[in-house]
């Protein structure tokens, strides 16, 4: 899947990234840790596949990073 | 001359002074337990003592107003959402100039605008460990783990870490972190690659007392790492399953998982189900998400959820809520400033083998506080995982907001929990001890089976005392200071399953061990008058009193007992053990 939006740093857990999405949705991004840090408060499409799965950020659907890019 | 009647009056009414003993124990200890009833009343309002800390006063008004001194801390609310008649509009402390406290106090209280004001009061633990960064650990003073300290440090039990792994770091004993294994590589390389799962670990069991860092609220506890999460954080039902299941198997009695997502998954809540099936405690975090939602695995029945507060004990703001939550712990919430996180030792921002000391917030820190609290619960020889949440859910502290979905049973208070487990349980085990001691005197009398002269004198006493694990009583005033004595802080009933195996349970938790000392102690004519059968007599009702108190309370599990069981078996056990104290009081025994 592809979401455009801006990637938020959240200060939960020890540190996650966000994205606030243009969908109305909030996703907790996995993966491409330096890519996110340099993206930080950027607008961008992510594109990464919907995880169902369990984690540390315990904040609403996760989105697992294949790719990132500014818009 | 009093001395003298009285003296001869015992000598002349054989069973009166046993009839005193029994009912001083018996009094003293139901006056105890009336008065523990009434701990949830409120005390009196402190006044200046010398526990007071010089020139701060501690005032809540009903709004904003100027304050006589230095204001250090306030703190405006900003709803009143529940209508609480208590809570205030604005909180502060405040400093004055040493010396007119009092002064200061009774002019605040004369104010129509003050809700109150009282000084602010230190409280001493016995017990203040040396890591030199303690003093900014405000969360686990905040969960009482000061004071439990004084009667455990979770000696015993092992917590599973179900996490992103354990990385070894130096404010660690790696003496105390046992096998674990590695779901995500399928290896039993456990080792932490994320900081998460080191800093939940720390939070339970930091190597306290060594003069180093931070301390831990449960730090003679052992840690066993089970990596089911990822470098990134994240992971699968399967794995986390898995993990739940392996950890159990391995021994683990407290089960942390600092995790969570939105979907249900029936592997994960049948794995939950099966832990508590097998004795342990599953402490879950509720999530993050800020709003009423409570995650999986804290969601599934069996799981106990946490939510998160910050240091004022309000709802932290990220914390997720509902009526799945069944107790609040300290989260930390930096947006009151980076020390109001929580502080443990892992691994530094983006090292995977470096460590060191960082602030974190999330429901995933308030959780370990109530996995670590739940251990030192367990040391305490409190088996069954119902049993442990009653007791943490029992003795939590009020929130400051009325909200049964926010803050569960209230917040965690550790130092309470352990204080009802050693001091109030030991005086309903030596209550009970004393009344079955009591109902057979009188009896063996009345048969006469005893005769007048034969008097329990302190050896049956002592025996009755230990066999109630009486001792546990004086186990808050510091037990944990005698290492080598602390294991009076329990029932001898409970020494097996605690210092063996849980299997081993079946040997205390039985009529074996006092039944099988009787047989022996029968072989002594008139055994009140041997000291070695008067100790058994007097061990077998205590232990019969242990026995009763675990059936009611139903404080034990032991492997393959179905829970429904449980009570009928410690029943039906307590009553072969007090025949076996009633036998040994006749004055010849059986053939």
């Amino acid at each position: 899947m592809k979401v455009s939006g801006t990637v938020e740093f959240v200060d939960l857990e020890g540190g996650l990234y966000r994205l606030s999405g243009e969908d109305g949705k909030r996703y907790t991004l996995i993966g491409a840790k330096g890519e996110l840090k340099a993206a930080k408060g950027a607008r961008v499409e992510v594109e990464g596949t919907l995880d169902e799965g369990f984690g540390v950020g315990m904040a609403g659907p996760q989105l697992r990073v294949a790719r990132i890019r500014r818009i | 001359m009093l001395r003298t009647m009285t003296a001869g009056t015992l000598s002349a009414r054989p069973g009166l002074r046993e009839r005193l003993i029994v009912a001083l124990i018996a009094s003293a200890a139901l006056l105890l337990l009336g008065l523990a009833g009434c701990t949830r009343n409120p005390a009196p309002i402190l006044g200046m003592s010398a526990d007071a800390v010089p020139g701060r006063i501690e005032v809540e008004l009903k709004a904003r107003a100027p304050l006589p001194g230095r204001v250090i801390d306030a703190e405006e609310q900003e709803d009143d959402l529940y209508g609480d008649a208590f809570s205030s509009e604005y909180s502060a402390e405040i400093e004055v100039e040493p010396g007119t406290e009092a002064q200061v106090l009774a002019e605040l209280r004369q104010r129509p605008d003050v809700i109150w004001a009282e000084p602010v009061v230190r409280y001493q633990s016995l017990w203040v460990p040396d890591d030199p960064d303690f003093s900014k650990q405000w969360h686990l003073k905040a969960a009482g783990a000061e004071r439990a300290w004084d009667a455990t440090r979770g000696e015993g039990v092992t917590v599973a870490v179900i996490d992103t792994g354990i990385y070894p770091v130096d404010d660690l004993d790696e003496a105390r972190i046992v096998k674990g294994w590695n779901f995500v590589a399928n290896n039993d390389d456990a080792r932490d690659d994320h900081a998460h799962g080191t800093h939940v670990a720390g939070t339970i069991a930091q190597s306290t007392g060594n003069g180093k860092g931070v301390a831990g609220m449960a730090p003679e506890a052992h840690l066993m790492p089970i990596k089911v999460l990822s470098a990134s954080g994240s992971g699968n039902s399967h794995d986390i399953a898995e993990g739940i299941r392996w950890a159990v198997d391995h021994g683990a009695r407290v089960l942390n998982l600092s995790l969570g997502g939105g979907g249900r998954s029936l592997a994960m809540q049948s794995a939950v189900a099966y832990a508590r099936r097998r004795g342990a405690v599953v402490v879950c975090a509720a999530g993050n998400g800020g709003a009423r939602g409570v995650s999986y695995p804290a969601a599934y029945p069996g799981a106990l959820a946490v939510s998160a507060v910050g240091p004022k004990g309000k709802l932290a703001f990220y914390s997720s809520f509902g009526p799945e939550v069944a107790i609040a712990a300290p989260g930390g919430d930096k947006s009151l400033g980076e020390e109001s996180g929580v502080l443990q030792q892992t691994l530094a921002e983006g090292s995977t083998t470096e460590a060191g000391y960082r602030w974190f917030q999330g429901t995933s820190m308030a959780t370990p506080h109530v996995a670590g609290a739940a251990a030192l619960v367990m040391s305490l020889g409190v088996s069954s995982p119902a049993a442990v949440e009653e007791l943490l859910e029992s003795t939590a502290s009020t929130p400051p907001e009325s909200s049964r979905e926010r803050y569960g049973a209230g917040l965690l208070d550790a130092a309470a929990a352990v204080r009802k487990a050693t001091l109030w349980w030991g005086l309903w085990r030596l209550a009970f001890a004393a009344f079955g001691a009591w109902v057979a005197l009188r009896h063996a009398r009345s048969t006469g089976q005893l005769l007048p002269s034969e008097k329990p004198g302190l050896s049956f006493w002592t025996g009755l005392a230990a066999g109630a694990g009486a001792l546990a009583i004086l186990a808050p005033l510091g037990a944990e200071r005698i290492s080598m004595l602390s294991f009076l802080a329990l029932p001898p009933a409970a020494w097996p399953q605690r210092f063996l195996t849980p299997v081993a349970g079946y040997i205390g938790w039985s009529a074996l061990v006092p039944f099988a000392l009787a047989l022996v102690a029968r072989i002594a004519a008139r055994p009140l008058r041997n000291a070695f059968g008067a100790l058994v007599a007097g061990l077998a009702f205590g232990w019969a009193g242990t026995l009763l108190h675990a059936a009611i309370w139903r404080t034990v599990a032991l492997p393959w007992m179905p829970a429904l069981l449980m009570p009928v078996w410690l029943l039906a056990s307590a009553m072969f053990v007090w025949v076996a104290g009633r036998g040994l009081l006749a004055r010849e025994p059986l053939r």
